[in-house]
């Protein structure tokens, strides 16, 4: 196998059996492999959720925030100073105070032209108030809002071949079907849970790039951390309730909403030592393919969180993540199905035991800043 | 019949009294030919009537044996055209009976009828028992949504995956 010069991730000659799906069927605890399921779950959603090449590309566009914190030093002035203007169409409605002002211009990347006492409401000075987003009031039957690309990103990641080697025969492999309890099948069970393990630490700690072995490219997939520069929260001391939520707050401002949080065995038992009034850990229930995470609450979102506890993660540093923006896609190249399945490897081949796990996926990382990383924490 | 020694007959006496006995041997008369004596011209006779005989029987006996046979051949040939009737005129009825079935089994024109119910019937039976059999032997094989219906009965437990294994490995019926 891999013989020539071959574009496609792998071919019927060599394809055995699909075992992608055997991870809901792992009994993990406490470890990656969950998270990595429900990545997998989001690149089953559709059909079309899957990488057409090894350069697996997509925009990147940031939502406006639901509501920003502003200053305007009288009623009148019509200059409005916010993070990002590029996120307010023409024609945004804003609410601040009892004053409504609607967008007229983006004067710079920082300043919006603004026109002021809008429908009915009278001007005023606002000091640090929020400015909330109330949409854009359209036309009937007109032309709707500018075309809003001036902040989309084009971004990309690789897809990484992920291999590990099984020492199995086709007999062997056969007998796996008659068989309940084959031993056979507790050594795959064994492999394929480090493969998932080890996958799982790319995940969240794999440096996106590509270099050439032997005369072909290999692709490294890039992880969580690749992706996460928008709200890194440098602690730099104790983790502490009002660090999380600070977090959780920034995220859900920004479009996302936080359902995951992350974090090594160390920080989990600091976690555990936080004030208990707003800390809710439930049970975590084995119920196989379905797992019910332990979930921790914050003070700041009536949302509960899954407690994700993994070796991958550094002791120092915490992710909140919006795992419904994140997802794990197969590569399907030329009709060749990327997923994890137990494939023909080299001499002996065919009749021989030496077979491979491989699985061609990519993490794709959607409103990056809906996801946040505290880092330095003690 | 070429005899060494011709037989000794004894003519006939009238007075009773005994007479040298005549032989058949003819040497020393008169003009040397054979005198033959009534006796022996009727059982001349007698075995030229004989073998007459004979060869008429024998010649009525293959005459016999060629009607046999021409009989026979007549027979044979409309039992098989009566067969092949009965088989196209019953073949919704009896569609796995066959002429061979028939012609081996079939000795007279009114025995068409019992013997193809039964035979069809024997044909039944067989299929029944056959079918009956497949049913008990377990299928292996599984559709997709046998599979995926399998796959959610799976409980949670240290044989999980091996279970998953177990029917993703099977064989998949389309």
């Amino acid at each position: 196998m891999e013989t020539g010069t071959r574009t496609t991730a792998t071919n019927a000659n060599d394809h055995i059996l699909d075992i992608e799906e055997g991870i809901h069927y792992l009994n993990p605890r406490h470890n990656g492999i969950r998270f990595v399921k429900n990545l997998l779950e989001n690149g089953r959603a559709g059909k079309d959720k899957v990488a057409k090449s090894y350069k697996h590309e997509w925009h990147e566009t940031s939502l406006p925030p639901r509501r920003e914190v502003v200053t305007l030093a009288d009623g009148s002035g019509t200059a409005l100073t916010v993070a990002n203007t590029s996120v307010y169409p023409i024609g945004t409605e804003l609410r601040i105070e009892n004053e409504i002002v609607i967008v007229t211009a983006r004067t710079n990347a920082t300043v919006l032209a603004i026109a002021r006492a809008q429908l009915g409401t009278t001007g005023a000075a606002h000091t640090a108030q929020f400015a909330l987003n109330l949409g854009y009031a359209g036309e009937e039957y007109g032309t709707g809002p500018e075309a809003l690309s001036t902040n989309a990103v084009q971004l990309y990641n690789f897809v990484q071949t992920f291999e590990s080697a099984v020492e199995m025969s086709d007999k062997e492999i056969a007998q796996l079907s008659s068989e309940i309890g084959n031993p056979f099948s507790a050594q795959l069970e064994r492999i394929t849970a480090f493969f998932w393990k080890t996958f799982a630490q790319s995940v969240f700690k794999g440096i996106r790039g590509s270099t050439t072995r032997n005369g072909r490219p290999v692709h490294y997939m890039g992880g969580v951390d690749s992706f996460l520069t928008t709200n890194v929260y440098d602690i730099n001391g104790a983790m502490t309730n009002a660090n999380i939520d600070t977090a959780i707050l920034g995220l859900m401002n920004a479009g996302g909403t936080p359902d995951v949080i992350v974090m090594s065995p160390a920080r989990y038992l600091k976690l555990g030592a936080l004030d208990i009034t707003y800390m809710q850990i439930t049970k975590d229930e084995d119920t196989g393919g379905n797992p019910v995470y332990k979930k921790w609450r914050s003070a700041a979102s009536e949302n509960d969180l899954d407690i994700i506890v993994d070796f991958s993660i550094l002791d120092s540093e915490l992710y909140i993540l919006d795992s419904s923006k994140l997802a794990l896609l197969p590569l399907e190249n030329n009709g060749v199905n990327g997923r994890l399945a137990i494939v023909e490897a080299t001499a002996p081949g065919a009749s021989g035991k030496r077979k491979i796990l491989r699985g061609h996926y990519t993490l794709v990382v959607e409103l990056e800043a809906g996801h946040a990383k505290l880092i330095r924490l003690t | 019949m070429d005899d060494k020694n011709p037989p000794v007959v004894t003519p006939p006496s009238s007075d009773g009294l005994n007479v040298p006995p005549v032989t058949t041997d003819d040497k020393g008369k008169g003009d040397g030919l054979p005198v033959k004596t009534d006796a022996e011209k009727q059982a001349e006779a007698y075995r030229e009537q004989q073998s007459r005989a004979d060869k008429a029987e024998s010649q009525l006996s293959e005459t016999d044996q060629r009607l046999a046979f021409l009989e026979s051949v007549a027979g044979e040939s409309m039992r098989e055209r009566m067969t092949s009737e009965f088989i196209a005129e019953n073949k919704d009825t009896y569609p796995d009976v066959t002429a061979e079935d028939l012609k081996e089994l079939v000795s007279s024109p009114d025995d068409f009828e019992r013997v193809a119910k039964h035979l069809q019937k024997k044909h039944e039976d067989i299929r029944q028992s056959t079918l009956a059999s497949v049913r008990e032997v377990p299928d292996q094989s599984m559709t997709e949504d046998e599979k995926t219906a399998e796959k959610a009965k799976i409980k949670p437990g240290p044989r999980s995956f091996g279970e998953f294994l177990r029917i993703q490995s099977t064989r998949t019926r389309k």
